[in-house]
């Protein structure tokens, strides 16, 4: 019998599709229901297996190049020849134009929510993890020690590099807990403001970084390599922007 | 000398894995082909393409509920078809 969750949850989820809400309340459910686990795993094998069996090739750059080509011919010569074309494509290009706010303010609606809750949950982990007592991680600079302690309690391979000589250096790591996951935590020093970067795997592509405060606190929010980072930290913006592309440069 | 990981894997390729790899394309390819258009298309677009439910609605120009449901289908209907040509190799 199939779960109720299997059509409604389980696509968006598997996906990376739903809001941080709806994946915490989909994995809750998995953490009980092996049919979900189990159809998970075969949405998994389903997807290795068509991407590795590479059905279709790309074109090489010398046939997109031959194809190209006359097809900029073309569209040059009719555009000398037809000057009305210049008002159609005026028109057409402030529709666009609108077409593209739309989707931007659609997109926009969307990831401020998921931001939103995204940085509530971090800025809190943060907060918390400057409680005296409450680091219950490793306090080491040595950036080999860390990936070993964090090797053997997160699920994943966490980038650990020490940014010492370029004014951030490692202090240490933890696991943490963000929207019902576990995550690992490198804790890094700019100019004795303590920074947490939030790391975690993430299904989704590449993504420039999004920047927001809350409370007193700036947040830097990246995509790279199915890895998601989110770094926390009352020191500067700029100071997080500058980790930000040293992570991204290393990863 | 670096590591050359693609000289590596080409030298592990041997005639048998590349020979299953051409059996499994085969049954692939065919299993696709028994989908509906439409859902052969989302299909390709978020496994192959890797495209967003946005990025899938507005190329084909469907609500995302619908990108979701009909992913959802087109994914039971390939299982389906794969296992038929898989019971259909080995009886």
């Amino acid at each position: 019998m199939r779960c109720d969750f299997a059509d409604s949850l389980l696509q968006g989820y598997f996906d990376g599709e739903l809001s941080g809400r709806r994946a915490a309340e989909f994995e809750r459910h998995l953490r009980h229901c092996g049919h979900c686990a189990t159809e998970l795993v075969d949405l998994d094998l389903l997807r290795d297996r068509l991407q590795l069996a590479q059905l279709y090739e790309p074109a090489t750059a010398e046939l997109r190049r031959k194809i190209n080509a006359p097809l900029h011919a073309i569209a040059a010569t009719t555009v000398e020849s037809w000057p009305l074309l210049w008002h159609w494509l005026a028109a057409a290009a402030a529709l666009l134009f609108v077409a593209i706010i739309l989707v931007t303010v659609g997109q926009g609606v969307h990831t401020d929510d998921y931001q939103a809750e995204l940085a509530g949950e971090t800025v809190d982990a943060h907060v918390r993890s400057l409680q005296p007592g409450h680091m219950n991680g490793v306090a080491s600079t040595d950036a080999s020690v860390v990936k070993g302690w964090l090797e053997g309690r997160a699920r994943f391979a966490v980038p650990v590099r020490d940014f010492a000589n370029e004014g951030f250096a490692l202090k240490g790591g933890r696991v943490d807990v963000i929207e019902a996951r576990a995550v690992a935590v490198l804790v890094y020093e700019r100019n004795e403001h303590p920074i947490n970067t939030f790391i975690w795997p993430t299904r989704e592509r590449d993504s420039p970084p999004r920047t927001g405060s809350r409370q007193r606190f700036q947040w830097v929010d990246w995509r790279k390599g199915k890895m998601e980072f989110c770094a926390v930290s009352d020191a500067d913006h700029v100071d997080l922007e500058q980790l930000h592309q040293l992570m991204n440069s290393s990863a | 000398m670096e590591f050359d990981e693609e000289l590596h894997l080409q030298t592990c390729a041997t005639p048998e894995t590349l020979a299953i790899a051409g059996d499994d394309r085969k049954r692939l390819t065919l299993a696709l082909e028994t989908l509906p258009p439409r859902f052969r298309e989302i299909l390709v677009l978020r496994e192959l393409e890797g495209c967003s439910y946005k990025e899938i609605a507005a190329i084909t120009a469907i609500p995302v509920g619908t990108v979701m449901s009909s992913l959802s289908r087109a994914r039971r209907q390939l299982y389906s078809a794969l296992a038929n040509s898989s019971q259909g190799a080995c009886p």
